[in-house]
C-alpha cells in the first residue's frame, strides 16, 4: 500500500513537472528526463573479492532554474537518478544485482559567457543509496551503499548552429569533496549490526584520501519544434577504500533525453519559446 | 535538401575542444586516486585460486587461533602439492576440500559446479542418540500427530506431556502456530522440545522459539566479528538477547533433547535454553557450529562458506565445540529394539516425576 502511494506521488510529481515546466509562474525552470543503458563494473569486497561486470538501466530527472528572472548568474538544480542492473562474476557462476538512486541539490554560478562558450561552476549536496545483492552468499547476500556529501561541479557549454538550428554541447564534471559514508567491515554481518543497534560505528568520513569519484556527462542538445532532445554519454565512477578494502562502481551510460512541455507545446505549429532552450545544464 | 555546411562540423568540434577545459579539471581529480589501492584483479589459475582460498581463511576465518591451527604450515603442505593436485579441476577441488577439512568446521564448505565439500565428523564420530523412525512410534508422535511449518507435535504419556519435534530452523513458523501448540498442551505437566538431528538454519528462529520460555528479556549469548586480518583481530562482545515473548509464554517445565547432530542455530537455541528458567537439556553434547558463516568466492567462481563471527555462551565461552546437556542420556539399544526412545522416556519421567 505504501509502495503504491509512493509510486502515485512520484508519477504525479513527474506529470506536474512536465505539464508546468513552462507555465508563466515557472518560466525559468527547465526539466529534462533522460534514460539510457549502461555498462557497469562493480567491486564490492563485502560481497565478493571479484570484479563483477554487466549491464544496467539508468533514468535521470534533472530540473534547473535561474534564481530569478532578473538574475541569470545563479541557478538552482536538483536531480534524481535511478539505476539498476545485473552483473556477473568472470566465471559467470554468480550474479550481483544493484538498485539504487542518487539525489543532487545544488547551486551554481555562471562564471562567464563569451563567444558562445560559457562556464558554470558550483557545488551540490549529493546523497547516494544503492543496494547490491548476491543471492548465492550465505549471511552476507546484501550490502548497502549509503553516502551523503558535498561535491563540486564544473560545466562547459558551447552553443553553435547545427543545420541552422541552435544546438549545444555541454560537458559536466563532478567530483566529491567531503562527506559521510556507511561502510561495514566485510567481517561484520548485518545481523550483528542489527543486534548492536549502533550504525554510527560503520559511518566513515569521506574525503579525497579515501574516496574519489568522477561524474562526467558529455551531451549534445538539439531543439526541435515541440521538444528539445539530447543524446549523451555519462560516466559515473566512484572508488573508496575503508579497512584496506577497495570498493568501486564504474558505469558508462548512453543516455537519451527530452524536454517536453505538454501545456506550452500544443500542435505541430507551436514555436518553442526562447526561454525553453535549455542552458544544457 | 540543403548541403550540410562545413562550418557546422567545425563549430561542433570547436565546441568539443572548448569544453575540454573541463577535462583538465577532471584529469586533476585522478591525482587523488593514487591515494587509494588498486583494485586487485585475480587471475583464474589454479595457483591463484589456491592462494585466494588460503588467504580468505587466513584473514577472515575466526577460529584459527582458538583451534590452534597452524594455517601457515597448511599453506606449505598444499602449495607443495599443487603440481599433483592440479591435474584436473576435480583433483584440485578434492585437494582444496581436504585443506579445508583441517579446520574441522561444519560451517566451512567449498561449492563448485559439481560438488560441495563438507566436514561431518562433528557428529559422525559420535553415537547418534537418535532414531528418526522411533519418534513416529505410537508411544510418541504416532501417525495422527499435528504438523505445521516444521513443528510436529502430539500429547504423549497419557496426555501428561507435550512432545514437539522440530527438525530444522529453516522451517519458518509463526507466533500463531506456537500459540496453537501451547494451547494443545495446556493440560500437560510439561513439554519436550526435541531438536535432535536439527542441523540449524535461521538464527532469528532460534531466538524466536526460545522466546516462549523466558519471562524477561535475557542476554544469554554474545557475538564478535573480525576487525582485521590478524587471527586475533576481533571486536568487543556484542550481547545477543533472548526477548521474552509478550503474549505467548510456557511457564511449566520444558525439556530440550539434544544430540551431536544438533548444530549451528540449534546449538544457539540450546545455549539460550540452558539459561531459561524452567528448562533442562537432556541427551548428548550438541554438535557445535558456533561461528556465524559468511561467504566469498574464488576467481574460478567457486564459493567458499566459512565461520566468520564467533559466538559465546553466557559465560563468554565459545560454543563452537558444542554445549553439554544438563543430564547426559544415551539411546539404549535394548530400548530401541523394543521400539522405545530412551531420551524421550527419560524426559517424560523427568517431567512427571516417574523416573
Amino acid at each position: 500500500m505504501l509502495l503504491k502511494k509512493c509510486l502515485m506521488f512520484f508519477a504525479g510529481y513527474l506529470f506536474t513537472s512536465i505539464v508546468f515546466a513552462g507555465n508563466d509562474l515557472q518560466l525559468l525552470k527547465h526539466v529534462e528526463h533522460q534514460a539510457g543503458i549502461s555498462l557497469v563494473e562493480i567491486n564490492d569486497p563485502y560481497l565478493s573479492l571479484l570484479t563483477y561486470q554487466g549491464t544496467g538501466f539508468r533514468y535521470s530527472y534533472v530540473s534547473t532554474q535561474y534564481l530569478s528572472p532578473d538574475n541569470t548568474k545563479v541557478s538552482f538544480f536538483n536531480s534524481i537518478d535511478f539505476a539498476s542492473g545485473l552483473t556477473t562474476n568472470p566465471a559467470s557462476t554468480a550474479s550481483l544485482t544493484y538498485t539504487g538512486g542518487i539525489y543532487r541539490l545544488g547551486l551554481r554560478y555562471h562564471l562567464y559567457s563569451f563567444q558562445n562558450f560559457s562556464v558554470i561552476a558550483g557545488g551540490l549536496l549529493r546523497s547516494d543509496f544503492m543496494l547490491r545483492s548476491n543471492s548465492r552468499n550465505v549471511n552476507n547476500p546484501v550490502n548497502m551503499d549509503v553516502a551523503v556529501g558535498l561535491n563540486a561541479r564544473l560545466t562547459g557549454k558551447y552553443d553553435f548552429k547545427l543545420f541552422k538550428k541552435p544546438a549545444s554541447i555541454t560537458l559536466n564534471v563532478e567530483s566529491p569533496l567531503l562527506g559521510l559514508m556507511f561502510v561495514p567491515h566485510p567481517g561484520l554481518s548485518y545481523y550483528e549490526i542489527y543486534l548492536r543497534k549502533n550504525i554510527l560505528n560503520e559511518l566513515h568520513v569521506s574525503a579525497p584520501h579515501n574516496k574519489t569519484g568522477l561524474f562526467q556527462q558529455l551531451k549534445l542538445i538539439v531543439p526541435f519544434k515541440n521538444s528539445v532532445w539530447s543524446i549523451g554519454l555519462n560516466n559515473e565512477y566512484q572508488k573508496y577504500q575503508v579497512y584496506d578494502f577497495v570498493y568501486r562502481h564504474n558505469e558508462w551510460s548512453l543516455m537519451l533525453g527530452i524536454q517536453y512541455d505538454l501545456k506550452v507545446f500544443s500542435g505541430r505549429k507551436a514555436i518553442i519559446p526562447d526561454h525553453y532552450l535549455t542552458p544544457g545544464l | 535538401m540543403k548541403k550540410f555546411q562545413h562550418t557546422d562540423f567545425a563549430a561542433f568540434f570547436r565546441g568539443l575542444l572548448k569544453t575540454g577545459i573541463a577535462l583538465i579539471f577532471s584529469g586533476s581529480v585522478f591525482l587523488f586516486t593514487s591515494c587509494l589501492d588498486v583494485v586487485p584483479e585475480k587471475e583464474n589459475t589454479y595457483r591463484e585460486n589456491f592462494n585466494t582460498l588460503w588467504e580468505i581463511i587466513d584473514t577472515r576465518y575466526c577460529f584459527l587461533d582458538s583451534k590452534n591451527i597452524n594455517w601457515d604450515s597448511v599453506y606449505q603442505v598444499y602449495e607443495a602439492r599443487l603440481a599433483v593436485d592440479t591435474v584436473s579441476e576435480i583433483a584440485f577441488f578434492d585437494a582444496m576440500a581436504e585443506m579445508l577439512a583441517v579446520l574441522k568446521d561444519g560451517h566451512v564448505n567449498l561449492y563448485s559446479g559439481f560438488d560441495r565439500s563438507r566436514y561431518w565428523k562433528w557428529f559422525t564420530d559420535y553415537k547418534p542418540n537418535f532414531n528418526s523412525a522411533l519418534i513416529y512410534n505410537p508411544n510418541y508422535l504416532g501417525t495422527n500427530y499435528r504438523s505445521v511449518n516444521g513443528l510436529r507435535y502430539n500429547r504423549i504419556a497419557g496426555g501428561e506431556v507435550g512432545y514437539l519435534y522440530y527438525s530444522s530452523f529453516s522451517d519458518s513458523f509463526s507466533d500463531q502456530n506456537m500459540r496453537y501448540v501451547i494451547e494443545y498442551f495446556k493440560d500437560c505437566k510439561g513439554m519436550i522440545i526435541d531438536v535432535r538431528n536439527n542441523g540449524g538454519g535461521s538464527a532469528d528462529l532460534s531466538a524466536k522459539l526460545a522466546s516462549y520460555f523466558f519471562l524477561n528479556d535475557t542476554v544469554n549469548l554474545y557475538i564478535k566479528h573480525k576487525t582485521g586480518p590478524g587471527h586475533t583481530d576481533f571486536s568487543d562482545f556484542t550481547p545477543m538477547e533472548t526477548p521474552a515473548h509478550e503474549k505467548i509464554q510456557w511457564k511449566r517445565p520444558v525439556v530440550v533433547l539434544s544430540n551431536r547432530a544438533a548444530y549451528s542455530a540449534t546449538n544457539m537455541f540450546i545455549a539460550r535454553m540452558k539459561d531459561a528458567p524452567k528448562a533442562t537439556v537432556i541427551g548428548d553434547k550438541s554438535g557445535g557450529g558456533g561461528g556465524l558463516p559468511l561467504s566469498n568466492e574464488l576467481p574460478n567462481g567457486w564459493m567458499v562458506r566459512f565461520s566468520s563471527s564467533p559466538m559465546y555462551d553466557i559465560n563468554k565461552t565459545d560454543i563452537e565445540n558444542g554445549i553439554d546437556p544438563d543430564i547426559f542420556v544415551s539411546l539404549d539399544s535394548a530400548d530401541v529394539a523394543g521400539g522405545r526412545d530412551s531420551l524421550i522416556d527419560y524426559a517424560v519421567g523427568f517431567i512427571t516425576g516417574n523416573k
